[in-house]
């Protein structure tokens, strides 16, 4: 027993430091949060500021670049019109379904060529023809084969989503440590336990930093094809506000995008936050 | 004690990257005793670890025989202890003593009790909730040795267990181990490379020898079974251990 209780000794004190952590990280958040936005706003200060200044000193056109009210008043005419919810959501819709599809797609041949040496090797000059192919030149192919129609429009997505989780999926699968997968083997854990288990949550880290790749290529992916074929979306509003000359509007769409952008990538960051907890 | 075990004219030959054979073991005979702890010793590429690996399962291909008196079933019977810890570091400690039990579908109120029985033998009890980012190297090595132990295997196989611990570390896990086997009265099989540790834990030390990979000698420890730091200085601990290393050599 003696050992036991040496051992206990230093026990109590790591103990007292995790709760005090415990303490001080529940305030963290919350200063770190008060901070945050306190930057972001200094941030968005000084660029509008910028902005303004530019526009009004050096006389720039308003067709060139209008000052940011009247980018503001554009904004607001979309949610006084009801135009904003529509596109926005119809964008927000293809972004998640596309995210969400071409991940399963990733996952599963990630999965499949991790497993199968010999699919591997067929598949290798594919894949690297696929990564090495600049996705958006066939999105004009797309269209050609799908027509101006939603098929295109999430082909496009998928094919820019589920290559970063096919990498991702590949590289996480083979961070299992030679010793646990030899404990899966002598707990004689079946192939779908042994994946749900030990494989995925390995993985997880992997799989997470090429969510946060993938959850950009779907935006582009979908920003893209709406400003090549469709009549509704974010993309389309840059279209429209284009075609129209209403700069206003064009950039109203930009900064829209980009807000929509921050929220993808913030959403994956938080999904991250709590689901890799044990590691920091 | 009543044979468990025995280990009947094992071989194996691998060919090596460059082609040509290697004889990893050659014809081994061992015998182990329920209740027993046995050391296989010898230095680096012996095949003592091979031979574990056989004993658990892992390794099939080999020529001869394990004869056992009932049959492991697999996933059930074999508890193994690795050199490095190997936790799932997104488990809590109790999640991945448990892992085994999971691993067999057991919810029992019985299993659950006996990794709370577990813990707090190894002295984790506090720990429990805690990650194994957060413990101590010796402390994780302990974690592990109860994952092994958890689903009540019938033999406890340890390769190398206590080698990446520090001394003052090391010591104390081999006074936990015999707490644990005073406590289970597991089968145990222990590699090592240390004679000390094998002449304090062992009841029987096996010495093999490399090139091929052999038993050279079969020896049973003249110590009572009840062990203490105490016991390391008994001349006779001393004598055992300076002829354990002279065979070695």
């Amino acid at each position: 027993m003696s050992t036991g209780t040496v051992t206990r000794g230093p026990a109590p004190r790591e103990e007292r430091d995790r709760a005090g952590g415990g303490a001080r990280a529940r305030n963290r958040p919350a200063r770190g949060f008060a901070v945050r936005i306190l930057t972001t706003a200094a941030y968005l200060a000084v660029i509008l500021a910028a902005w303004y200044l530019y526009v009004t000193l050096a006389d720039v056109p308003s067709f060139l670049l209008p000052e940011p009210g009247e980018v503001w008043d554009a904004g607001r005419e979309l949610v006084t019109e009801g135009q904003l919810w529509p596109h926005l959501g119809y964008t927000l819709r293809n972004i998640a379904l596309g995210f969400v599809g071409g991940s399963l797609v990733g996952i599963l041949l990630g999965w499949v060529l991790w497993a199968s040496r010999t699919v591997r090797e067929i598949f290798a000059p594919y894949m690297v023809l696929l990564q090495a192919a600049p996705k958006i030149a066939v999105a004009p192919l797309l269209v050609l084969w799908f027509g101006l129609s939603l098929t295109s429009q999430y082909a496009l997505i998928l094919l820019l989503v589920f290559f970063p989780m096919t990498a991702a999926t590949m590289l996480g699968l083979r961070d299992v440590p030679a010793d646990v997968s030899t404990l899966g083997r002598l707990l004689h854990l079946s192939r779908w336990r042994y994946l749900r288990t030990i494989q995925l949550p390995a993985a997880m880290p992997a799989l997470l930093a090429g969510a946060k790749i993938a959850v950009i290529d779907a935006m582009t992916g979908a920003f893209l094809a709406e400003y090549l074929s469709a009549d509704r979306g974010l993309g389309y509003l840059m279209v429209l506000g284009n075609t129209q000359n209403d700069t206003p509007l064009l950039i109203a769409a930009v900064v829209l995008t980009v807000a929509v952008g921050l929220l993808g990538f913030g959403l994956v960051s938080l999904a991250e936050r709590r689901l890799l907890r044990w590691s920091r | 004690m009543s044979a468990f075990l025995s280990v009947r004219g094992i071989s194996k030959t691998y060919t090596a990257a460059n082609g040509s054979k290697v004889v990893a073991l050659d014809d081994v005979d061992l015998d182990v005793a329920e209740g027993e702890i046995v050391a296989l010793i010898g230095p680096s590429g012996c095949g003592k670890s091979t031979l574990l690996r056989m004993v658990a399962g892992l390794d099939t291909d080999f020529g001869g025989e394990l004869a056992w008196t009932v049959e492991p079933r697999p996933g059930k019977d074999i508890g193994f202890v690795f050199q490095e810890p190997a936790l799932l570091p997104w488990r809590t400690v109790r999640r991945n003593v448990s892992l085994g039990l999971e691993a067999q579908g057991d919810k029992s109120p019985k299993g659950r009790e006996r990794v709370g029985e577990l813990l707090d033998l190894v002295g984790l009890t506090d720990f429990a909730g805690s990650f194994p980012k957060e413990l101590s190297g010796g402390m994780r090595q302990r974690a592990a040795i109860a994952r092994a132990l958890a689903y009540d295997p019938r033999i406890l196989l340890m390769d190398e267990p206590f080698g990446a611990l520090d001394a003052i570390t090391r010591d104390r896990l081999h006074d936990d181990l015999l707490r644990i086997w005073a406590t289970t009265r597991k089968t145990i099989i222990l590699v090592t490379h240390s004679v000390e540790e094998a002449t304090y834990l062992a009841d029987k030390v096996a010495v093999m020898t490399a090139r091929p990979g052999r038993i050279k000698a079969v020896h049973e420890v003249p110590l009572d079974r009840d062990r203490t730091p105490r016991t390391r200085q008994l001349p006779r601990f001393a004598e055992f251990a300076g002829m354990l290393r002279q065979e070695l050599e």
